[in-house]
């Protein structure tokens, strides 16, 4: 253990295990918003370092404010080494750590992304990884910085806040203006559309310098660190000219459509879920009369479908569409769709809710709650009423399946046809 | 004929800390052995040893090592000479006894092949072998001195500044403090800034005296002392006189 220098081979590993977890968090819990789509997927990789770089900052923050918490600095620099020379161990300690979390992460993703997998996409993947390293670097550099100047009881905890409060303040109050490229983008912003080229080639550029000019002086190179200031300047400067300039992504707006009855579309961003996809809409058709059956299917919601497509984008949670297919998702959306109603007529309401309940008691999902994340509970006072009668409904299902099942869907979508009660 | 350099040499030196003039005018100098800097707490002792490392920035006047001014920007050379055992330094409590030796020994840039032949060095000569693996949490006030004392030697610096470390340790520990300030003075320059007559009876040849940031008196102990044997008695009556009567050197 060498804590001055900032070399103790067991809080390196514990630091590298929480950057780990605290990534492998970030990319699971978000997994609906980028598996299988490489653009998202960058984004990803940019979210984990938004708490990763509290975590470093503080970390190295922690081995470098020893110096000073012991009245050690002093001491130390009548040594020989110099200042930057002191703080550089406790800089690397953190830097290196975090390195090779960000390998494991990048690697991790990027697996899950290949399906997507273009030059172009590649290229901004490693942008973005290139983003997210000289992140790193900021942060341990702020970790020293704050060790070095301000009073040791607080170092800690400072640098563990500083660096959420500038990534929240360029994301949320500074949103409209150029700084705020600096920030994580946002996952949703690549789903469709992402920033025109330049702006992450300035984005990495402008951190990269910035992070070389730390190590430059660090290891006290003055003319390197000159010159990466100045590419830090010219770098931030098209970063801000650029900023919140956006192009379509082409690959995501291609749609393919396959099969006949129904024709099922995905966008090029869903390759991932096709097969699961397919597999639970064909689960659901078995149970529908074929009348009933929509022509079209478009497993999003975007442009350029066919106008008589019916759109069934899977839900996970706050993403929509999802880039995973929860089990039961989409056979429980293709019920809601088959089974919503329009129409005012409280007639219908009831029914609607009736059906929809018989629709997930029928096909084995839960009628208490939400079949998946995100999705409505059936709660409201239609439902109670629809619950009490729902063993006399399914009877007469059970009796003519296809027929009651063809008219109440028929009912539900023709506001203009005469209601009937409900059995 | 050749001029004899003192290897220490501070003359005129004023030294401001927060806009106050903590040092005024002061000289002092020192030669191989222990220079003690004698006076009452708040007299400007760790200023004066802070302006020679460097740590406070120098108002005027001038400090010499060997004949070559070193108060402006300290070079590599007079640092790499240089051995400092602060006041209140204190390391962290799990690092061990050989880590804090082998971070002395880094700072001091030696190359990696030299640092544990330099670490073994320091450990011998701070009598430390039965505490290498000792944590600094474990070790006695005495022994963490010690280990100051050793850190502060590291490297074979030929200037050891000592401030005040004899605070706080029993009169047993005390005793063999000094017999290791003795034995680490062979050959070195020692200045050990204390309030302890003790301190300079049991180990100075030479004593600066210093009140309110003015040196009063520099020379030999045995001129300072008004006994012919050097005594505590003797010393606290020299003293007493110099602190209480007209300034003089």
């Amino acid at each position: 253990m060498r804590i001055f220098r900032g070399t103790r081979k067991r809080a390196w590993v514990a630091l590298t295990a929480m950057l780990l977890l605290q990534g492998a968090s970030v990319i699971w819990t978000s997994r609906a918003g980028w598996v299988g789509w490489m653009p998202a997927g960058g984004a990803t990789l940019e979210r984990t370092s938004l708490f990763g770089a509290c975590i470093l900052s503080a970390a190295v923050a922690w081995a470098a404010v020893s110096l000073r918490a012991h009245n050690a600095e002093p001491w130390a620099r009548v040594g020989v080494r110099s200042v930057q020379g002191l703080y550089r161990g406790p800089f690397w300690w953190g830097l290196s750590a975090s390195l090779v979390t960000n390998c494991v992460l990048a690697t991790t993703v990027g697996v899950a992304t290949r399906q997507s997998l273009t030059s172009l996409m590649l290229t901004r993947y490693l942008l973005s990884v290139a983003a997210v390293v000289a992140a790193s670097a900021c942060a341990a550099a702020l970790g020293v910085l704050i060790a070095k100047f301000t009073p040791p009881f607080i170092a800690v905890v400072a640098s563990f806040v500083l660096p959420y409060a500038i990534a929240i303040g360029l994301g949320a109050y500074l949103s409209e203006s150029p700084v705020s490229a600096w920030a994580v983008p946002d996952l949703h912003a690549f789903d469709y559309a992402w920033p025109a080229i330049e702006t992450p080639i300035f984005r990495a550029a402008s951190l990269g310098s910035i992070a070389a000019a730390i190590v430059f002086e660090l290891h006290r190179r003055t003319t390197l660190r000159k010159v990466a200031l100045w590419a830090a300047s010219a770098a931030t400067a098209g970063l801000f000219f650029t900023a919140g300039m956006v192009q379509p992504i082409p690959e995501a707006s291609s749609v393919e459509c396959q099969g006949a009855v129904p024709v099922v579309c995905f966008d090029g961003t869903q390759d991932a879920i096709r097969a699961g996809y397919l597999a639970q809409l064909d689960d659901g058709l078995r149970e529908l009369p074929r009348s009933t059956w929509p022509a079209v299917v478009t497993a999003t919601e975007q442009q350029g479908a066919p106008e008589d497509a019916v759109a069934l984008p899977p839900v996970e949670g706050k993403y929509r569409p999802s880039r995973t297919t929860p089990p039961g998702a989409v056979t429980a959306i293709l019920g809601d769709v088959t089974f919503n109603t329009d129409c005012a007529s409280p007639d219908r309401i009831q029914l609607s809710a009736a059906m929809t309940l018989w629709w997930r008691a029928h096909v084995g999902l839960p009628t208490g709650g939400g079949t998946y994340a995100g999705q409505n509970s059936f709660s409201g006072p239609e439902f109670a009423q629809a619950r009490a009668s729902i063993s006399r409904l399914e009877a007469r299902i059970a009796q003519h399946p296809d027929q009651v099942i063809a008219d109440a869907a028929t009912q539900l979508h023709d506001c203009s046809r005469p209601a009937q009660p409900l059995p | 004929m050749q001029q004899v350099v003192t290897p220490v040499l501070v003359e005129g030196l004023n030294v401001r800390r927060g806009g106050r003039l903590v040092i005024e005018d002061a000289t002092l100098e020192a030669s191989t052995g222990v220079t003690a800097l004698l006076g009452p707490n708040g007299a400007g002792k760790t200023s004066l040893l802070g302006a020679i490392t460097g740590q406070f920035a120098v108002d005027s006047g001038q400090i010499s090592w060997q004949g070559q001014r070193v108060d402006g920007r300290r070079s590599t050379a007079f640092l790499a000479t240089l051995g400092w055992l602060p006041q209140t330094l204190t390391f962290p409590r799990r690092m061990r006894v050989r880590e804090v030796l082998d971070y002395a020994v880094w700072l001091k840039r030696t190359e990696p092949k030299a640092r544990q032949s330099a670490v073994q060095e320091a450990l011998l000569a701070g009598d430390l072998e039965d505490l290498w693996d000792r944590r600094v949490g474990e070790l006695s006030g005495g022994e963490q001195r010690r280990v100051g004392l050793a850190a502060a030697t590291v490297c074979d610096p030929q200037v050891v500044l000592l401030d005040e470390p004899t605070v706080g340790l029993d009169p047993l520990q005390r005793e063999a403090f000094h017999r290791r300030i003795r034995s680490a003075a062979d050959g070195r320059v020692i200045i050990l800034a204390t309030h302890l007559l003790e301190d300079v009876a049991a180990t100075a040849s030479q004593v600066t005296v210093i009140h309110h940031g003015r040196v009063l008196f520099v020379g030999a102990v045995n001129d300072f002392c008004d006994d012919e044997d050097i005594t505590v008695d003797g010393l606290r009556g020299a003293l007493g006189r110099l602190l209480t009567g007209p300034t003089a050197t």
